[in-house]
């Protein structure tokens, strides 16, 4: 399942989602969490963070012109993705990372 | 007090305070005669002398959006939702104003101390990485200045004087200046202070400024009274907009008064005491008066700084008396608020402004044995209740550590 195609599925399921959502940064041994997982809980930050309502956070949406979220917001986005996921992001990547898309791909190929 | 095309009004008034979330909850609070003041009641209070304070009757959380909140500190907050009220109410957004000909001065006394303070706590405990990216625009001096520009899209100049508890006054003169100077059309001026945290707590308390009445909380701000002991600390903000005559109507401005003049010294005497005499302080009214073309008969009405400190009461009852004479009315509206510090300036000068177009003067509470100063004793300081009163000019005053003086004049629309 490719990261578009997860979006309406995960959309309203959030908070009902069982504990292998959210991965806390502590943990020794994260689960890994599925693309799925991923999108929402990045929504989840973008939520909090920046005000984007759930629905809008979809993998094509470019951070700055779709979203508003400026360049502090991203720092903000990255600690959290970090506390989240257990994934940091260096700021030479995070430069890299347009897209919620890139972001999710970011996530999953460098957790664990 | 004949209209030029250089005189400048105010057509726009906001402000978030201890005693109401607007200005019409806030005035209609100050002449109930209800004080802002309470009693902290947090674990960290238990060790400090002086435990009152006079928090905001509307938590900012009630009338700004969340994810703009987060990235604003407490004094921007606050800046922001009075500045956000003028600007309305002064109908200056639908006026068409050319937006590099509108100015911002605010002032603040401490800045984002909440800031500041809480993400030293999170470098303390979770290292430099956690600090918030945030935390510079937030805790810097000029954040509510600079936040209230982005809300109202002012790009005519962003100004933030920093002068303790005379920012606010300090604000308006600054605008005044700018208006006159045709550097802009259109000028939003104000104050904001939110710094209620133990660390400022504890500083004013070594230096024996706040209040120990613990017990007593409505009646610990007891300003030109014997048994004072000390300011109560407050927050909030004020807003005013100010444009110049001719302009305001043009547009068929609402006009609530006149700014008609402004003056500010320095004690040059010390850095936090003030001169037993208020040698500096009545030197600005006196200039502010020549400043408005008026005379000390003119002047029927004073909101006074009065912190209810023992030495700062007496030293500005003096500086009133030698500059105005004995017959001005004389308000200490801080008995109520508490002390807003770089708001203060803004918040009593929307009193006086508010005195001058309701014809009344608002009440000093908890004076009910007035010092034995002699100043004190010759003054007309209202108290019990507001008294109405025909008036044609208001004078502010306000004074801030470091020996700042602003003294400013309005008159009737």
């Amino acid at each position: 399942m490719t990261a578009t195609d997860s979006r309406d599925t995960v959309s309203r399921t959030t908070t009902s989602t069982p504990s292998g959502v959210v991965v806390p940064s502590e943990r020794e041994d994260p689960t890994l969490a599925s693309t799925q997982e991923i999108q929402a809980g990045l929504g989840e930050i973008l939520e909090e963070v920046a005000g984007v309502a759930p629905a809008d956070a979809t993998p094509e949406k470019s951070f700055t012109d779709d979203l508003d979220v400026d360049s502090l917001s991203m720092v903000e986005i990255a600690t959290a993705v970090e506390d989240k996921f257990g994934v940091a992001i260096p700021d030479d990547q995070l430069a890299n990372i347009k897209t919620v898309g890139d972001a999710i791909s970011f996530i999953e190929s460098n957790q664990g | 007090m004949s209209a030029s095309t250089s005189d400048v009004v105010v057509t726009g008034l906001g402000a978030t305070t201890p005693l109401g979330g607007d200005v019409a909850s806030t005035w209609e609070a100050l002449l109930a005669g209800r004080s802002g003041v309470s009693r902290i009641t947090d674990e960290w209070v238990k060790e400090f002398p002086a435990q009152l304070v006079a928090r905001l009757a509307t938590e900012p959380s009630e009338q700004i959006d969340r994810v703009r909140a987060r990235r604003l500190d407490r004094s921007q907050q606050v800046a922001v939702v009075a500045a956000e009220q003028a600007w309305a109410e002064s109908g200056a957004a639908d006026a068409g104003v050319d937006p590099e000909r509108i100015a911002v001065v605010f002032g603040t006394g401490i800045g984002g101390a909440l800031t500041l303070l809480g993400q030293d706590d999170v470098l303390e405990e979770k290292g430099p990485k956690r600090v918030s990216p945030f935390t510079i625009p937030m805790l810097m001096p000029n954040g509510p200045a600079a936040a209230v520009g982005l809300a109202i899209g002012a790009k005519g100049g962003v100004h933030a004087p920093v002068s303790a508890c005379a920012s606010g006054a300090e604000a308006i003169r600054w605008g005044l200046d700018l208006l006159r100077l045709d550097r802009a059309d259109i000028v939003l001026v104000g104050g904001a202070e939110a710094c209620v945290h133990p660390l400022p707590m504890a500083g004013f308390a070594a230096m024996r400024a706040m209040s120990t009445r613990n017990d007593e909380p409505e009646r610990a701000s007891r300003p030109f009274d014997k048994g004072r002991d000390g300011f109560v600390l407050g927050e909030g903000a004020a807003a005013l907009v100010l444009e110049r005559a001719d302009s305001a109507a043009a547009r068929g401005a609402r006009v609530h008064a006149r700014l008609a003049g402004a003056g500010a010294t320095a004690d040059g005497y010390d850095l936090v005491a003030p001169h037993p005499e208020g040698e500096g302080a009545g030197r600005a009214i006196t200039a502010a008066l020549r400043d408005a073309g008026l005379t000390p008969a003119d002047v029927g009405h004073v909101n006074a700084h009065a912190t209810s400190t023992p030495v700062g009461d007496t030293a500005e009852a003096s500086a009133i008396r030698n500059s105005l004479g004995e017959h001005v009315l004389v308000s200490a509206t801080k008995s109520q608020t508490g002390h807003l510090l770089g708001a203060a300036g803004a918040l009593e000068s929307v009193f006086a402004i508010l005195a001058l177009r309701e014809q009344v003067v608002p009440a000093t509470a908890n004076l009910d044995d007035p010092d034995d100063d002699a100043a004190v004793q010759a003054l007309d300081i209202v108290r019990d209740e507001p008294r109405k009163a025909e008036l044609r000019a208001a004078v502010n005053d306000s004074f801030g550590f470091g020996g700042h003086n602003i003294a400013l004049v309005f008159t009737t629309a």
